[in-house]
């Protein structure tokens, strides 16, 4: 099965045109992700609104040259509050996969590495995580810590290290046999040299791969704790938010939810571009299912 | 050549775990190293050669595991050594090229920084020193234009280059012995010749000892001062090269240099290349007394009982073989 969903997934995601220039697919999904942040970073210069401004004269317009995402119920202009929100979703969605990215390859590389107790103890550990459902993994932490990013900061990389360790882990147990490491040890490295020295920079690469799979969901996932009540609490624009709280007028004003999910689309797009051309480019599979 | 001993190694013993009993990858071999001298292993695929090499350095492969023997160097016993005080003796008493080294050189980092990281955790040098010391053994291999090399990946050199890079690393901790496993096999012809001239070079202006292994009898003649003939484990015939080469005493050394190829014109050529019947033994099956009475052609009975130990103590030119004295008259 996983081999199946593995080439379905890399078919759907990376047109032929793509995978014969690895290079094209990286700057373009670069050229997204760089884009949103920077129309963030310039909104104030776009003669916007601030996102919090409310005019309850204006509410639930249309899309126009005004407002060109068209206003919420408050009258907020929702372009503006997408953008404004722009550099937190992308920034809190790319610390949460470095820190499972980071966490999973040192403790993955670790269990293919070392003893056969530290392999057990890290895998089956990674196993009983990987058996939780995500999601209700991290609304249990959430729920300990209290609405909040506190809480997300601290559930999503312990229930996401999982996967990163399997993966870097089936790859540790092919580098640990290669020559070049039997030949490090001839030259009487010490264990930990060999361990991060020489293993590890041979081993990260999948999981980096993964990884830019892993922002999508994590950003997916960080609206939809927002979305949930549970993630950044209002007024803080956010994209789950701005969904949430356009949830509701769906059927007068479909502008309020729908265009700033476009722009999530988009940025989930990209974030797949970048995973794709990296694949190629370091002639790694995407492998979702590990 | 001076005949101090630097190596000695006595009846080292090598076992596998394996049902019903274990397999003996090497049985009680024995030889010596002599400062700078080169000291030849030959034998075919499965004959423990390369086993013995990997306990000289402490890395059985696998499961082994040394259960007898000794391998003295300056006075420290190699065998006896625990984990930590390998990780002092490895690089710098003794040190291991490959074979294969395309894929001996770690592909993600750059030769500078591979042969900087064995001079400044074997020889304590600052980066600096490192830098520059690492220079110094590249042009040492004979690597031209060793500065731009240092930023080069192993992927961007040549097979001889990438042995000449190993070699570098092997000898950048000054090591005492230097083991070779086939370092010229995954090699051209003539970059093997190349690294031959190199070893045989460094060995000798080093003043350090090799152990090379090969089952290239060419190979073997052209470097070696002294070679052991290895078969089902055990070292079947010792001595010079040039004796055990040109007057071999035991018959499987005889009937490996028979089955080496040559050029030949005339008559000669039309001849069947000469080869030795049967199989290498089992480890796990092998027959009581000499273990290649099966494929000997000068077979007695009394081969069933030999005892295989040299009849001559080294360094003189000894074979296991009970019947020389008989079987040369055959």
């Amino acid at each position: 099965m996983s081999v199946r969903s593995a080439t379905r997934l890399r078919r759907l995601r990376t047109p032929r045109a793509a995978r014969r220039h690895p290079r094209a697919s990286l700057i373009v999904g670069v050229s997204i992700i760089l884009g949103v942040l920077l129309l963030g970073v310039l909104r104030p210069l776009m003669g916007l609104p601030a996102p919090d401004t409310q005019n309850l004269a204006d509410v639930l317009a249309s899309p126009s040259w005004a407002h060109p995402f068209g206003t919420d119920n408050l009258g907020r202009d929702v372009l503006s509050r997408t953008l404004a929100a722009a550099h937190l979703d992308l920034a809190v969605a790319i610390a949460l996969t470095l820190m499972s990215l980071a966490s999973g390859v040192l403790l993955g590389a670790l269990a293919g590495f070392g003893g056969r107790r530290t392999e057990a103890v890290i895998m089956r550990l990674a196993d009983a995580m990987l058996a939780f459902p995500f999601m209700i993994l991290v609304i249990a932490v959430v729920a300990v810590f209290g609405p909040g990013l506190k809480g997300v900061f601290v559930g999503v990389p312990l229930a996401g290290w999982a996967i990163y360790a399997r993966v870097t882990r089936s790859e540790m147990l092919v580098v640990r046999e290669k020559d070049y490491m039997l030949a490090a040890r001839t030259l009487g490295y010490s264990r930990s040299r060999m361990l991060l020295r020489h293993a590890l920079p041979n081993v990260w690469r999948p999981a980096l791969v993964l990884s830019t799979a892993d922002v999508v969901l994590n950003l997916v996932l960080l609206a939809s704790l927002s979305y949930l009540g549970l993630g950044v609490q209002p007024p803080t624009p956010e994209w789950g938010g701005i969904i949430a709280d356009g949830q509701q007028y769906l059927l007068q004003a479909w502008w309020i939810s729908t265009l700033p999910g476009l722009v999530v689309v988009l940025v989930g797009a990209g974030f797949s571009l970048i995973g794709d051309g990296l694949a190629d480019l370091l002639g790694q599979e995407v492998r979702l299912t590990a | 050549m001076s005949s101090d001993v630097v190596l000695r190694v006595t009846d080292l013993t090598v076992e596998f775990p394996s049902a019903p009993r274990p397999v003996r990858a090497a049985d009680g071999v024995g030889f010596e190293v002599r400062a700078s001298e080169i000291l030849g292993i030959v034998g075919e695929s499965g004959s423990g050669k390369s086993v013995t090499l990997r306990s000289l350095i402490g890395l059985v492969p696998g499961t082994g595991a040394v259960v007898a023997g000794s391998a003295v160097l300056d006075g420290t016993d190699l065998l006896a050594l625990d984990g930590k005080s390998w990780a002092q003796h490895r690089g710098s008493s003794v040190s291991m090229v490959f074979q294969d080294a395309m894929s001996s050189l770690n592909p993600v980092m750059s030769i500078g920084q591979q042969l900087c990281e064995v001079l400044r955790i074997k020889g304590g040098l600052g980066a600096k020193d490192a830098f520059e010391t690492g220079v110094g053994l590249l042009e040492r291999v004979g690597i031209s234009a060793a500065r731009q090399r240092m930023a080069n990946f192993p992927h961007e050199l040549s097979g001889g280059m990438r042995q000449r890079v190993m070699i570098a690393l092997a000898i950048a901790g000054d090591p005492k012995v230097l083991l070779a496993d086939e370092p010229t096999t995954a090699l051209d012809v003539t970059i093997q010749d190349q690294i031959l001239a190199l070893l045989a070079d460094l060995q000798d202006s080093l003043g350090m000892s090799m152990i090379l292994v090969s089952h290239d009898l060419d190979v073997i003649g052209q470097a070696c001062d002294h070679v052991c003939v290895m078969y089902a484990g055990r070292v079947l015939e010792y001595g010079t090269a040039e004796e055990v080469l040109r007057t071999p005493r035991h018959p499987y050394t005889a009937a490996l240099l028979a089955s080496v190829p040559r050029v030949r014109t005339g008559e000669a050529a039309q001849r069947r290349l000469a080869t030795i019947g049967g199989q290498p033994p089992e480890l796990d099956q092998l027959p009581p007394g000499c273990p290649f009475a099966p494929r000997c052609p000068h077979v007695a009975p009394q081969c069933a009982q030999a005892p295989m130990t040299l009849d001559r103590p080294s360094p003189a030119h000894g074979t296991a073989c009970i019947r020389w004295g008989d079987s040369a008259d055959d």
